[in-house]
C-alpha cells in the first residue's frame, strides 16, 4: 500500500485504541455517557486500567481491619514481617470494608470476608471463629491532617 | 509515523526484565499470591475474551500457576537478551494476566501497565523490520501501530492520573501530599509538620503528571522529565512500598528514548532490499 494510505490506517488505529482508553480512565463526568459505554465495552475485557492512585483525593481515613487473638488483643491481618505483596493486600482490603459500611451494609461481601479469613488463615485454623473489626482514623480537618477521629466497628462476616 | 527499532528493543528487553525481577520478587510469597490464593478470584468480565486475561478463572487449573510463574521467570529472562517472538510474547501476556487476576487484591497499576504494553508487544517486530522504499506492508503498518499505541499508553497514564486529582480538592488546595503523609500506611509523616514542603511537593506531583506526556516530545526537555520521573517512581516506590509499579512505569520509558533505526540512519538499506 503507499505510505499515505499506510499513515492514514495506524494514524486511525492509534486514534480509535487511546481516545476508547481516555473515555475509560478519565472522571467519569468529562465522558458523555455514550462514548463511556462503549470504551467499557471495547477497554473492559483485554484492557482494562485505573489511574486513580490517590485521585480524585487521597483517602481521608486511613483504615485497618483487625483480627481478635484468643488472649482477647487484636492485632492488624497482616504484619510488618509480611511479603510486601502480602501486606499490599490489606489496605485495599480495609478501603473495600470500609466502603461497604458506608452503604449500610452489615454484612460483608463474601469475597471480603473470604480474603479477610485468607490473610489470617494461619491463626484460623488454630482458633476457629475469629473476630474482626474495622478501624478508621479519618482526617477532621485537611489542614490538620495529623488530627485524626478514631472510630472502630466489629465486622460481621457471612459463614464460610 | 516513525518505528524506531531501537527504542523497541531496549523496551522489549526493559519490560522482560521488570517482568523477571517482579515474578522474582514475589515468588516467596507464590503460596498466598496464586498457590493457595488468599483472595478469592473475581468472576471474569463477560465476553468471549475473558479466557486470554482471566486463565486462571476460566480455563487453566489453579494448580497451573506456580508451573506459570516458573515458565514466565524462563521466558523473560529469555526475552532480555534473545529476539522476541509474537507467540512467545502472546503466551508471557496470558500468562501474566492470568497471574495478576487471580491475585487481584496485590495488583498495582503498574502490573495493568505492564499487561497492557504486553499485550501490545505482540504486534511489535523480534528483528530490525527492513522496508521497501516507497511501499508500506500491513506488516509494517500493525508494528508502527503497536508501537505508537504503546508510546500513547504511557503518556495516558500520567495525563490521566494528573487530569483524576484536578477534579478532586484537595490536590487543588495543596493538602493531599500532607493527608497521604499523615496515613500510616503511606508516610512519610514528617511532611505533614512542614506546610511549605507539603505544598511544594503537591503542586510538583500535579505539574509533573499534567507536564510529562507534553515534555517527552521535545527531545530537549525529555530526559530532565525521565530523569525527574525516575526520582518520582523510587521515592514513592520506596516510602509506599510500591517499587514494583515505579519500575513497571521506568520499564516503559524506552519507548520514548527515540534515535534513529538502521533503516532511517543509513537509507542505502531501502534500496538494497529493493
Amino acid at each position: 500500500m503507499s505510505p499515505r494510505i499506510a499513515r492514514l490506517i495506524t494514524v486511525s488505529i492509534v486514534a480509535v485504541h487511546i481516545g476508547m482508553a481516555l473515555c475509560y480512565t478519565l472522571p467519569r463526568t468529562m465522558v458523555p455517557d455514550t462514548w463511556s459505554f462503549l470504551s467499557q465495552r471495547y477497554m473492559r475485557p483485554l484492557f482494562h486500567q485505573q489511574w486513580s492512585l490517590f485521585a480524585p483525593d487521597p483517602p481521608r481515613c486511613a483504615c485497618v481491619v483487625q483480627v481478635g487473638l484468643q488472649d482477647g488483643s487484636w492485632r492488624p491481618l497482616v504484619t510488618d514481617d509480611d511479603h510486601y505483596l502480602v501486606r499490599r493486600m490489606a489496605r485495599p482490603l480495609a478501603d473495600h470494608v470500609q466502603e461497604q459500611l458506608e452503604r449500610d451494609d452489615t454484612v460483608l461481601m463474601p469475597v471480603l470476608s473470604d480474603a479477610m479469613r485468607g490473610l489470617v488463615r494461619d491463626i484460623g485454623r488454630e482458633s476457629p471463629g475469629l473476630r474482626f473489626r474495622l478501624i478508621e482514623r479519618c482526617v477532621k480537618d485537611p489542614a490538620r491532617p495529623f488530627e485524626r477521629d478514631e472510630r472502630i466497628t466489629s465486622l460481621h462476616l457471612p459463614e464460610p | 509515523m516513525r518505528l524506531a527499532w531501537r527504542s523497541i528493543r531496549l523496551l522489549q528487553r526493559a519490560v522482560h526484565l521488570w517482568l523477571f525481577g517482579y515474578l522474582l520478587s514475589a515468588l516467596p510469597a507464590a503460596e498466598w499470591l496464586w498457590d493457595f490464593p488468599v483472595v478469592p478470584p473475581l468472576p471474569p468480565p463477560p465476553g468471549l475474551l475473558s479466557p486470554l486475561t482471566h486463565a486462571f478463572s476460566t480455563w487453566l487449573p489453579q494448580a497451573f500457576a506456580i508451573p506459570s510463574v516458573l515458565l514466565l521467570l524462563v521466558l523473560a529472562l529469555r526475552g532480555v537478551f534473545a529476539r522476541s517472538y509474537w507467540w512467545i510474547t502472546l503466551l508471557e501476556w496470558v500468562l501474566f494476566s492470568g497471574l495478576m487476576n487471580l491475585a487481584w487484591l496485590a495488583a498495582s497499576g503498574g502490573h495493568q501497565l505492564i499487561a497492557n504494553v504486553l499485550f501490545w508487544m505482540i504486534f511489535l517486530p523480534g528483528k530490525e523490520p527492513l522496508e521497501v522504499a516507497g511501499k508500506v506492508t500491513a506488516t509494517r503498518v500493525m508494528h508502527t501501530s503497536a508501537f505508537w499505541i504503546i508510546r500513547f499508553q504511557l503518556l495516558l497514564a500520567y495525563a490521566v492520573t494528573g487530569i483524576q486529582k484536578l477534579s478532586g480538592s484537595y490536590w487543588i488546595s495543596g493538602e493531599a501530599v500532607r493527608i497521604v503523609s499523615t496515613d500510616a500506611d503511606y508516610g512519610p509523616a514528617f511532611i505533614a509538620a512542614l506546610p511549605f514542603v507539603g505544598i511544594v511537593v503537591n503542586y510538583g506531583v500535579l505539574l509533573f503528571q499534567l507536564t510529562f506526556p507534553l515534555a517527552v516530545w521535545r527531545s530537549d526537555t525529555r530526559s530532565w522529565w525521565m530523569w525527574a520521573g525516575v526520582f518520582f517512581h523510587l521515592l514513592t516506590g520506596i516510602t509506599f512500598g510500591i517499587l514494583d509499579m515505579g519500575t513497571a512505569f521506568l520499564a516503559v520509558y524506552p519507548v520514548w528514548f527515540g534515535g534513529p533505526s538502521r533503516v532511517e540512519a543509513h537509507p542505502e538499506f531501502n534500496m538494497r532490499s529493493s
